[in-house]
């Protein structure tokens, strides 16, 4: 079997088919293997659901082959698969189908799931999830994904002096809450 | 311990739980997304379709029913758990109501190959096609040409089907619709498959495909979903979903109008893995759904058992999880039927959960009741130091937070403060001073519930999206002041200072409305020194400014995505009673200021043709959308 690129447009109308030569195959394989992980895990503290971080991550890599014949080109790949994910994870959390959708989805397939988080963890991405979408991506990136600001601003494609006062006020409202101090 | 430490630690723990995961498989052959998960997921798994399933041979040796000899007439009774084996309800309700939402459409798998003792040894075919708006992800594999567009062909394990399958699948466009279909075969190679595919016809209205007929297969069966689906059978049933311990297994609780002896018949065209049973002395059969999809069960066990309940009637549990030591048989057996009064606390429980009360740190109010065929349930509460409101239907939900409130001077006060016209049903949250002494609908066609919480009278109403509300806010039986569902404007700070808006001089605007809604482009509106003015954020980043107008068309933003047009209509005529409707656009809010109410849009492309549509009292009336940067005024004869 040989592999393809589809490109598609917008509406998902196939385009044209690229056979991608196996040295690109490789580069994706690598690629995917060092930001998987990575891109579950901030799925899941933006999403809450241990079920669906895997999937939506998933997607989000899906899409991200499909396009990889771009996205190769790009300084940094990795930004535009969790501009993808987090924008899923959004769209999971705030447009949250029937319940029973997800658990009928278990039936037809199986998968693993994150570990549960401590209980500590747990409180402190309830309580992230919890800020404004756009605070708790940003905090999301900020300290799960070790990104400087320029990086959370490229990912969310927003300027970066939007990103320090989103990143000020989501501190505040968190030392609020946890009653810490905030260091920055 | 400071916040930076919490953050660091918590990224940590989050880093280590996801450590362990493999990777699933993506190019090198092997599938991105499985068509049947995609089926299932999208909730597309209630009903064989009546009168279109028969079953030519029905050679299970136990007491299967024919499919013709099932009653016409079968009461199908709630089965679930004893409360007392440590499951916890997470969703509940009718078949219909949990797959088929607002009359979802139906996929539909139909099963091919010859009558007799063994209909898929030597030739088989599973048609499956699904007709509706979600697009189904598409899989890698090889492109082929097929029916006059582009293909794929994939082996059977791509798919989630068993692994020794050849898949094909493809987008069937015809005139009034399109169909997302696969062909799956043990027997057909991938040239055959698309030989078959090329020669078959397809019925518009069904949106079903057919072999040709000089190709003697036998239809044997036709069902929605498959075997393991939650609820599969006929649209009568019920089924109950559990988990237990950290959330890690599942079981769900099916009792449907159906025949074992036909499921049985499908299930034996995805596995061998059929072992007959006897729940609780009736006939059944126990599967291994590791070994119906090709064993690609991620370390994680699944299994199904089927049995007869009574006479046209089958119990469907299925169990997916760590536990491999369950006994879904017993499990199975253990079965009761529930009560009325048990039912309606599982469907309490169920809706507290799509409803999202768990997400919610101290829960202000809770209610649910209908609208027309609609059921909902809405949350009003704090989570965090935010104020948040969760309504959910059976086909989706609407949440949203903002900042705590408060109610100022004088005494009688009251403001809407959130308000959403959607698919089923339109919502207004109003908050109010605790001395007010109701809130009504002037013409009483919302239902209007009142919490006290927070220092603040809160008054939820809901109702048919199609009736523009209006408010009347009563304090000691006096009518203090009338409110519109649309939100009080307040300043949306948080605007960037562009290049653009610099330009513009617009450093100083308040805006009266921010849309965070796309996170593909954000942006704000406000009218400023006689401007009304857009200001976006992100790629692409702008600021324009038009006259101000009954109608204004901001400039089509481009995004990698596609193009967006912002539409603001202003103070819509007054003879609208019902909703200003814009074909293909998406409603955005509404936002009342001293001198005008706005209603925002947003047209998911460049519009052409397109055009306003203000209904009430029997009448419609449509006017074009000016060109993108152009405006309008409202007709003088709009109100005739």
């Amino acid at each position: 079997m040989r592999d393809t690129d589809v490109k598609t447009t917008h509406d998902g109308a196939i385009e044209e088919s690229i056979e991608l030569p196996h040295a690109v195959r490789r580069a994706f394989a690598d690629w995917y293997r060092s930001e998987y992980h990575q891109v579950v895990a901030l799925v899941y503290v933006l999403s809450g659901s241990r079920t669906a971080a895997e999937e939506l991550a998933q997607d989000a890599f899906v899409e991200a082959h499909r396009r990889w014949a771009t996205i190769s080109a790009y300084d940094d790949p990795g930004a535009w698969v969790r501009k993808v994910a987090v924008n899923k994870a959004r769209s999971w959390g705030r447009r949250r189908s029937a319940e029973a959708r997800a658990y009928a989805k278990h039936v037809g397939r199986q998968r693993q799931l994150p570990a549960e988080l401590p209980d500590s963890a747990a409180d402190f991405w309830a309580a992230v999830r919890s800020l404004p979408d756009r605070q708790a991506q940003i905090v999301a990136l900020h300290y799960l994904d070790d990104r400087p600001v320029d990086e959370i601003a490229a990912v969310l494609e927003i300027a970066p002096g939007t990103v320090k006062t989103q990143l000020h006020r989501a501190r505040a409202a968190l030392a609020t809450r946890f009653d810490t101090e905030d260091a920055s | 311990m400071k916040l930076e430490e919490l953050a660091r630690q918590s990224s940590d723990a989050v880093r280590v739980s996801v450590a362990h995961l493999d990777l699933p498989p993506i190019g090198d052959g092997r599938p991105s997304r499985s068509w049947t998960p995609v089926l299932v997921g999208a909730g597309l798994t209630a009903a064989v379709v009546a009168g279109l399933a028969f079953v030519v041979s029905n050679r299970f040796s136990g007491e299967a029913t024919p499919a013709d000899q099932v009653p016409d007439v079968v009461e199908v009774p709630r089965l679930g758990l004893p409360d007392d084996l440590g499951w916890t309800v997470v969703a509940a309700g009718s078949h219909d109501e949990l797959f088929s939402p607002g009359g979802v459409e139906q996929p539909t798998f139909a099963y091919f190959g010859d009558a007799g003792d063994d209909p898929f040894g030597e030739r088989d075919l599973l048609v499956a096609s699904y007709r509706g708006d979600d697009e189904i992800a598409g899989s890698e594999g090889d492109a082929v040409a097929v029916r006059g567009t582009t293909g794929t062909i994939t082996s059977g394990v791509d798919q989630g089907l068993p692994g020794d399958a050849t898949a094909l699948e493809w987008r069937e466009e015809y005139d009034g619709g399109r169909a997302e279909v696969i062909f799956v075969s043990r027997s057909f190679g991938a040239d055959e498959l698309v030989a078959i595919a090329d020669a078959a016809s397809f019925d518009p209205v069904t949106a079903r495909l057919t072999p040709a007929a000089d190709l003697g297969l036998t239809e044997l069966l036709v069902s929605s979903g498959t075997p393991f689906d939650g609820a599969r059978g006929s649209g009568e049933g019920y089924m109950v979903s559990y988990q237990r311990g950290d959330g890690a297994d599942f079981v769900t609780v099916n009792a449907s109008r159906g025949d074992l002896g036909r499921e049985v018949l499908g299930m034996r065209w995805w596995t061998s893995a059929i072992e007959e049973v006897s729940v609780g002395g009736q006939p059944g059969v126990l599967l291994d759904l590791s070994e119906a999809f090709g064993g690609d069960t991620g370390g994680l066990t699944g299994h199904s058992v089927i049995w007869t309940v009574r006479p046209g009637v089958v119990g469907t549990l299925s169990s997916y999880g760590r536990d491999d030591s369950l006994d879904i048989v017993e499990l199975a057996a253990s079965t009761v039927e529930l009560d009325e009064e048990t039912w309606d606390r599982y469907v309490a429980a169920s809706r507290d959960q799509s409803a999202g009360v768990e997400e919610f740190d101290d829960v202000f109010g809770r209610s649910e009741g209908t609208v027309g065929d609609s059921e909902y349930v809405w949350v009003l509460g704090l989570q965090g130091e935010n104020l948040c409101f969760n309504v959910q239907s059976g086909s989706g939900g609407y949440g949203t937070c903002q900042e705590r409130i408060s109610i100022e001077a004088p005494a009688g006060s009251a403001r809407t403060i959130d308000s959403s016209f959607g698919d089923e049903f339109a919502h207004v949250l109003i908050a109010a001073d605790p001395v007010v002494g109701d809130v009504v609908e002037v013409e009483g066609r919302y239902t209007i519930e009142r919490v006290d919480a927070d220092g603040i009278a809160w008054y939820v109403a809901i109702g048919d999206r199609d009736i523009r509300p209006t408010f009347d806010v009563i304090v000691d039986g006096a009518v203090v002041t009338t409110l519109e569902a649309a939100v009080e404007a307040t300043a949306e700070g948080a605007m960037p200072t562009t290049d653009a808006v610099r330009e513009l001089g617009l450093d100083s605007m308040e805006p009266l409305f921010a849309s965070f809604d796309d996170p593909e482009l954000i942006w704000w509106f406000g009218e400023h020194e006689g401007r009304a003015c857009v200001v976006t954020d992100g790629a692409a980043a702008e600021a324009t400014c038009v006259a101000p107008d009954d109608v204004m068309v901001f400039p089509t933003v481009s995004l990698p995505d596609g193009a967006r047009t912002i539409v603001v209509l202003r103070d819509a005529p007054t003879c609208a009673t019902a909703r200003v409707a814009v074909e293909d656009l998406q409603a955005i809010s509404e936002v009342a200021t001293d001198e005008h109410v706005y209603s925002f849009w947003m047209v998911p492309r460049k519009p052409a043709g397109m055009f306003v549509e203000l209904t009430g009292d029997g009448a419609r009336q449509t006017f074009p959308l000016p060109q993108p940067g152009d405006t309008a005024s409202w007709p003088g004869d709009t109100c005739g």
